[in-house]
């Protein structure tokens, strides 16, 4: 094979000039491996960018459609509220919309209304900084490998688990949007296309955890609010550093789009590997964590993808699709090229879910499932070695996976029985319910 | 502190099957720190699966790791000594 195949191959493996990457052996333990490709099988030629409109149609297109599917939802969430189901009681709605308070501010979860008003918080919360012109100093300067470990220790100081660098890889963006050299500030045209000027090139994923101890209640209000409780904490650590660095003197915004693509960016950046359930798994919180993206034009030292054995052992290990209520999650052993909805972005080699069944499982009960993202073997707590040594059984004998998983099943771990769904409120918590990693 | 309460016992174990069997074959003191090591895992499961709420992997992970720990420390207590 040429190397211009390979290239073809793998678009992503190639770093663009003027880029530089930072030292990786001391990002990650031995068991996860630097590489210079994403693990996911990549087609470019067959992308779609426009799916993304495809899903603001099927989510928000036909807004009768929508609401009368929330309403279903809420029937069902009021009928449980009656007959005090475990879990979904009215301490637990309150505590689920509650975690979510500045992530869904300004929406009703009730208007199946679902676009996340993050523009007027980032703008409040602008105010705050007083960038160094205002103070009458020049701007911050560095190496970029110096850039990337202050960004790093202050992300982590802001609330962060995880951290990673990469460049804005325009291929990933909507179709809608592209970068311009012409322009020297982010800009929507006319006809609605999204410009972004060419020096904003750095991109920093931040991750935020969501709660362990609750995760394990999924799918139910209280699993739910684990999930949105670590949408929360992602939103929260995203502001505040778009702040850190406009602090420093540049210029820091969101990734733009209707669906900002998160996830290819949190590949490139090494913050995990494409699970079976097409999430980002993380080798140290698996599912549990959510991530955002920041532009920058910040030089910064860049991150390597990493690779865990994740794609060798979600072939055998299938745990998140036993798991999954709505039969949405792929139980083929292979990755195959083959979306099984309209909705999915073709090209990329995967364990498609179908996407039209999780959808319709949350709007026919009122709150998101997750139980795909908390059943991983992957995601756990960190209060015993018998997990780094299940995760490196894992990372370095993948192939093991069925029977780590039936060990995983043998030791209890995944969802709490449905009966005990009440008891998440006199277990003893951690500060806002997940404790960091011992580093 | 719990790392530290576990050295000391298996020390203090190590010492006692030293004054007990002076003689005793390099393969026997093998498998004792080997059990040693078993058993303080199995109180590392314990623990941190209870912290977890976790108890089916708490008395799970004591049986396995703290069972064959306290096996081939009897083999060794029992055969060697």
């Amino acid at each position: 094979m040429t190397q211009t195949e390979k290239t073809m191959q793998h678009p992503l493996g190639t770093l663009p000039e003027g880029f530089v990457y930072r030292d990786q052996n001391k990002r990650y333990p031995w068991w996860v491996k630097s590489v210079d490709r994403v693990t996911t099988e990549i087609d470019e030629s067959a992308w779609d960018r426009k799916v993304t409109d495809k899903i603001q149609t099927g989510l928000y297109g036909d807004r009768e459609a929508a609401i009368k599917g929330a309403e279903k939802g809420v029937e069902k969430l009021t009928e449980r509220l009656r007959n005090e189901v475990p879990g979904n009681q009215l301490k637990d709605i309150a505590l689920h919309y509650a975690s979510t308070t500045f992530f869904a501010a300004g929406v009703s979860m009730f208007e199946a209304d679902f676009i996340m008003h993050a523009v007027p918080m980032i703008k409040a919360a602008r105010k705050v900084i007083h960038p160094p012109e205002e103070l009458g100093v020049p701007r911050w300067e560095g190496s970029p490998e110096e850039a990337s470990e202050m960004v790093e220790t202050a992300a982590i100081h802001l609330g962060a688990s995880q951290v990673g660098f990469t460049y804005l890889e325009p291929r990933f963006l909507e179709h809608n949007v592209s970068v311009d050299s012409a322009v020297e500030k982010i800009k929507t045209t006319e006809e609605g296309r999204v410009l972004i000027p060419e020096h904003l090139k750095y991109v920093i994923m931040v991750g935020g955890q969501a709660p362990q101890e609750a995760s394990k209640f999924a799918p139910s209000q209280i699993g739910d609010m684990a999930d949105r409780s670590g949408y929360e904490d992602r939103q929260m650590i995203w502001v505040r550093m778009m702040n850190f660095i406009r602090g420093l003197g540049y210029k820091a915004i969101p990734i733009p789009g209707i669906m900002p693509p998160a996830i290819p960016f949190g590949l490139m950046a090494g913050m995990g590997e494409m699970g079976r359930m097409n999430r980002l798994i993380s080798p140290y919180y698996g599912g549990a964590l959510r991530i955002e993206g920041i532009l920058t034009d910040l030089p910064l030292a860049l991150d390597k993808p990493i690779d865990f054995g994740l794609q060798e052992y979600c072939r055998h290990c299938q745990k998140c699709a036993r798991a999954c209520p709505a039969k949405s999650i792929s139980s083929e052993k292979d990755p195959t090229w083959e979306p099984q909805s309209e909705f999915s972005l073709k090209g990329k080699k995967l364990w498609y879910e179908n996407i039209d069944n999780c959808w319709d499982w949350t709007a026919r009960n009122g709150y998101y499932c997750v139980a795909c993202l908390f059943a991983c073997t992957w995601t756990k707590d960190d209060q015993t070695y018998l997990h780094t040594l299940a995760r490196i059984a894992a990372a370095k004998l993948p192939f093991l996976g069925k029977y780590l998983a039936w060990l995983d099943d043998l030791f209890g771990y995944g969802p709490v029985p449905r009966k005990d769904l009440g008891d998440w409120w006199q277990r003893m918590k951690p500060k806002r319910g997940a404790r960091p990693r011992r580093r | 502190m719990r790392n530290y309460i576990l050295g000391v016992l298996s020390g203090v174990a190590g010492a006692v099957l030293y004054f007990s069997a002076p003689d005793l074959t390099w393969y026997y003191w093998a498998l004792f720190f080997f059990s040693c090591i078993l058993i303080a895992f199995s109180f590392d499961v314990i623990i941190g699966s209870l912290r977890e709420h976790q108890s089916r992997a708490a008395w799970m992970g004591g049986l396995m790791f703290g069972g064959s720990g306290a096996i081939v420390q009897g083999l060794v207590w029992g055969l060697g000594t």
